[in-house]
């Protein structure tokens, strides 16, 4: 995506709310490879909501510990570095979410419940599939859609025709809004996440979630979000506002190597999951 | 969470080496349909080859929630088949109610013919809603 396109959409949108401090100052303290697990313990603390969510987090069934995890330290000890700041990542985001607030046909509601959805099931598939960053999945999965959120925040009578196109002619979501907008959701989203500098993984997993016409999956997490995204969809878990399910891609498919008896597993992994952890999740 | 042995690399149903029956008389079942009493008519391998449970070994449920716990997807058991069981299983549910689910799916659902992936999605998602409706 060029420069001057980012910058165009993200300056047609004057009330995008910013990310909490605590995601930006943990990221730069984990940049020197001498910083100690008190300091990372001691800035996740200082904001006590965040801090509360991750442990609850921590303690759900998607790591499944034996036992109870009762501090942050002891976190970062079992988790490590990277999925703490993953955790703190999807928390701060959640955060920021929750005071936007959309009118019209966007039902946010069940906007929210696919989020979830597409990051539990896109998380499961990167567990089968042995990817090395399933929490990374999670955030990329639960983000997967931000940019309609803004777009319906910033302009809701719009979205709403948008919406009602979509239902009424059963035409790709993506389609509707470059017909209204100009751009679509994925255009929007990854240049929100250049914008808050997200990891260039989330951002990209943000921006080629469709991989429309055929495209091949540049990376095997972004193949993750794409399934995870049609699975939430087929199972019923929220929706984004499509009225018809896409196809998985048969290239992300290949790429991301499962075989075709392993998505039972998958998708009944991804019910229990969700139906599990909505509570938490919900935060 | 992949399928035991070779089949990993490849779909139970392309694989043509002995451990597997092809696909139209194959007793391959899912784990979730697996039942204690049944007799491993291959053994379960792990993703990495090795031998988990040989075959001809009548399964308890604690092997059963190994296999879980392993992550393996599938096990051939003698004198099942999973479209049998399917059927079976559907038996227990009025057919208003499957034409019902059958029809919001087919709505929502890309055009199925040729394509495996969506096909194995809808098979899943129908079982899943049929499975819903029964326990409610």
């Amino acid at each position: 995506m060029k420069a001057n396109e980012i910058e165009r959409i993200v300056s047609s949108l004057d009330k995008i709310p910013t990310l909490p401090v605590i995601y930006s100052k943990l990221g730069k303290l984990l940049q020197s490879p001498d910083t100690t697990i008190a300091a990372v313990s001691n800035i996740i603390s200082e904001d006590q909501v965040i801090a509360a969510k991750v442990l609850k987090f921590v303690n759900s069934a998607f790591y499944g510990f034996p036992q109870r995890i009762g501090s942050l330290q002891r976190a970062i000890v079992i988790l490590g570095f990277n999925t703490i700041k993953n955790l703190v990542f999807a928390t701060s985001v959640f955060d920021m979410f929750r005071g936007m607030d959309t009118d019209g046909s966007f039902d946010k509601k069940n906007f929210w419940k696919h989020c979830i959805g597409c990051a539990v099931a896109s998380r499961v598939l990167a567990e089968a599939a042995d990817l090395r960053n399933p929490d990374e999945v999670f955030t990329g999965g639960l983000l997967h859609d931000i940019g309609k959120l803004v777009v319906a925040v910033h302009y809701p009578e719009k979205y709403s025709a948008v919406i009602n196109e979509v239902q009424a002619t059963g035409i790709p979501l993506v389609a509707a809004e470059r017909k209204v907008f100009g751009y679509d959701h994925c255009q929007v989203g990854s240049a929100l996440a250049v914008h808050w500098r997200f990891p260039p993984d989330t951002a990209q997993m943000i921006g080629s979630h469709h991989l429309g016409d055929g495209a091949t999956p540049a990376r095997k997490d972004i193949a993750a979000v794409h399934i995870g995204n049609i699975l939430c969809m087929a199972l019923g878990l929220g929706s984004g506002g499509e009225k018809k399910l896409a196809s998985v891609n048969a290239k992300a498919w290949e790429f991301i190597g499962l075989s075709l008896s392993s998505l039972e597993l998958v998708m009944d992994k991804t019910v229990k999951l969700y139906k599990e952890n909505t509570e938490i999740l919900e935060m | 969470m992949r399928l035991q042995g070779e089949a990993a690399e490849k779909p139970v149903h392309c694989n043509k080496s002995g451990a597997y029956r092809t696909f139209s008389t194959m007793g391959i079942l899912n784990i979730n349909d697996i039942k204690e009493g049944m007799t491993l008519a291959a053994d379960v391998k792990n993703k990495h080859g090795n031998i988990m449970i040989r075959q001809g070994m009548a399964l308890t449920e604690k092997h059963i929630m190994l296999l879980k716990a392993w992550g393996i997807a599938e096990a051939d058991v003698d004198g099942f088949d999973r479209d049998q069981l399917h059927e079976d299983e559907m038996k227990t549910v009025s057919p208003e109610v499957i034409e019902a689910i059958e029809k919001e799916l087919r709505e929502f659902f890309p055009p199925l013919e040729g394509n495996e992936i969506m096909s194995e999605i809808y098979r899943i998602t129908k079982k899943l809603k049929i499975k819903q409706v029964m326990e409610s």
